[in-house]
């Protein structure tokens, strides 16, 4: 008997829902928490021409830039933290094979706030004298017609997909905060107010029951969810927070292939293109790996 | 060379010094940063810094770190990566983008530390791109929320090495505007009085001349001439008819560095 509420779908499902040259929003911040089972998955089906619009980007768009899956990011960084600069992203930027749209990090996130108000621009009043608007043309001046204030329209976000990986969520799509939860998490409840198409991985799909019992938590409820994916490790080399850390030695490995573009090619080989999906990715990374980065924590 | 009763090294130097900024009440945004020498300028420094100024003269200066409001700087963790760091003492950990949104915009902070791969003479600062924008020579991370904090927090102290690929006469991107092109121009574009307080060297200290808001060399690091500090700048710096030796650090902020605030040197490793 089929369940006709259910959301519940598998990651190729997930990109089957991001076509080439769609405008997609990734949950997660800088390297924490990026749904990159979906990352490594829309690379495996040789995406094209995909524009990344976020806030405070990472290894997700770093992954895809090397493997030639985007045409342009829009967001206010591109960095592995405590790793360093983002070595393909970098490159293709340096090459000028990929377009960047500088925004800074507060107006990034308010560029999602616009979209969560369905808004056409965000009013900002301080980006005079940077050279954000000389590169920026899709950034309008405009006088406040209350005060009589120089202002800019800056464009909202608008993705038309917004994929992110999250701790649980019900197959009726209704997603779980932790309590201890930060930035990156909030973020991504953000960005999935402002989306019609709103694809989540979780690490665990749990039963309605559970679900009832933390309703106070459920900070997605499913009414935003297109598409439920369960994907335990679904974030890794990243971390998930109170429930693995980051896997520093792949992110060490990472950056060692990444030094040249032949190198990253090997990486992709082995860990992108080697495994038919991700629980053959998981294989491949090991048991072993994976349990010596769990973590426990109370939701 | 003036003799050091005392010996210490640059990093602690310039960390007595910018705890001698921070005023009782400030509180100051401090950043995430990097790895190696990014991370002792971006974060390093300006903990310890702050954490001094609270134990010396400033008992209520505090900290925004991450999404942490005043964490307790009494003692340091281990890991110092957003995810680890939620786990440590602190008065609030608000996790919604709003609360920075509010602070910043507000006027929360009296203070911010940022670092740059580039600075100008007017404190504008490059994290962005460095050459054709296009096509860089060099592609940086972007913006991050240096642009806010240049624009709402009233005391910018820029913690940088001092270097002739640094110090250049303009930036190539301006990320964050300084005093822009110098005299009312940052007042003209619509920015609040503000714009970078002191820049922060491993060689000197420099500030902003009141009216042409040009850089000023304020103190000379022990040791360092002035001929050393013009030959690691791209462009010449106001420089006054007397140049003043930055402060010592006394023995009891030494032995606060060293002894209570970072004993495992993480914070000042490199």
């Amino acid at each position: 008997m089929t369940d006709r509420t259910s959301k519940i779908g598998t990651i190729a499902d997930a990109v089957a829902l991001i076509p080439d040259g769609t405008r997609l929003a990734i949950g997660g911040f800088a390297i924490y928490q990026h749904p990159m089972a979906v990352v490594r998955e829309l690379i495996r089906a040789g995406r094209k021409d995909l524009t990344v619009v976020g806030t405070v980007n990472g290894n997700e768009v770093d992954l895809l830039a090397g493997a030639g899956c985007l045409a342009k990011v829009e967001t206010s960084y591109v960095g592995l933290e405590k790793f360093g600069l983002a070595p393909n992203f970098r490159r293709a930027i340096e090459r000028g094979t990929l377009e960047v749209v500088d925004y800074s990090e507060i107006l990034s996130f308010d560029r999602f706030r616009a979209s969560q108000e369905n808004l056409s621009f965000w009013p900002c009043d301080y980006l005079g004298g940077t050279d954000v608007l000389t590169h920026n043309k899709d950034i309008k001046p405009f006088t406040c017609p209350l005060t009589g204030r120089a202002m800019h329209a800056v464009p909202p976000a608008d993705p038309d997909v917004v994929v992110i990986h999250a701790v649980a969520a019900d197959r009726h799509g209704n997603v779980i905060l932790p309590q201890r939860h930060l930035l990156p998490q909030s973020l991504d409840v953000i960005m999935a107010r402002g989306c019609d198409t709103v694809i989540v991985t979780a690490e665990t799909i749990v039963s309605d029951a559970e679900i009832r019992r933390h309703a106070a938590q459920v900070q997605i409820p499913s009414y935003k969810t297109t598409l439920v994916v369960e994907a335990p490790w679904g974030a890794h080399p990243c971390s998930v927070l109170g429930r693995y850390r980051a896997d520093d030695a792949h992110f060490a490995e990472y950056i060692a292939a990444s030094a040249s573009a032949d190198g990253f090619q090997r990486y992709i080989d082995r860990y992108v293109h080697g495994p038919a999906d991700h629980m053959a990715y998981l294989a491949l990374v090991g048991i072993k790996q994976l349990t010596s980065l769990t973590e426990i924590d109370r939701l | 060379m003036p003799e050091n009763k005392i010996d210490f090294t640059t990093n602690e130097l310039v960390t007595a010094l910018i705890s001698r900024e921070i005023r009782d009440g400030d509180l100051a945004f401090v950043g995430v940063g990097t790895n190696g020498r990014a991370f002792t300028l971006a974060v390093g420094i300006p903990l310890t810094a702050v954490r001094l100024a609270q134990m010396t003269h400033a008992p209520a200066a505090s900290v925004y770190w991450g999404n942490l409001l005043e964490p307790d700087l009494s003692s340091m963790p281990a890991d110092l990566r957003q995810d680890s760091f939620t786990r440590w003492q602190a008065a609030a950990c608000p996790s919604d983008t709003g609360v920075k949104c509010d602070m910043l915009a507000r006027r929360a902070f009296d203070v911010c530390f940022d670092s740059g791969a580039q600075v100008d003479r007017f404190g504008n600062l490059n994290i962005t791109a460095i050459g054709d924008y296009r096509k860089p020579k060099v592609r940086l991370v972007g913006c991050l929320a240096q642009p806010e904090h240049f624009a709402f927090v009233p005391r910018p102290i820029v913690v940088v090495d001092l270097d002739r690929r640094v110090f250049v006469e303009k930036v190539d991107f301006i990320t964050s505007v300084g005093h822009l092109r110098g005299g009312t121009s940052r007042r003209d574009v619509g920015l609040s009085e503000g714009g970078p307080h002191i820049v922060v060297t491993d060689k000197a200290i420099f500030d902003f001349a009141p009216d042409t808001k040009a850089m000023r060399l304020r103190s000379l690091h022990p040791g360092v001439g002035l001929e050393e500090v013009f030959d690691n700048m791209g462009f010449r710096p106001v420089v006054p008819d007397e140049v003043p030796t930055t402060p010592s650090p006394n023995a009891r902020e030494l032995e606060l560095i060293r002894q209570v605030i970072d004993p495992n040197r993480v914070l000042l490793r490199v």
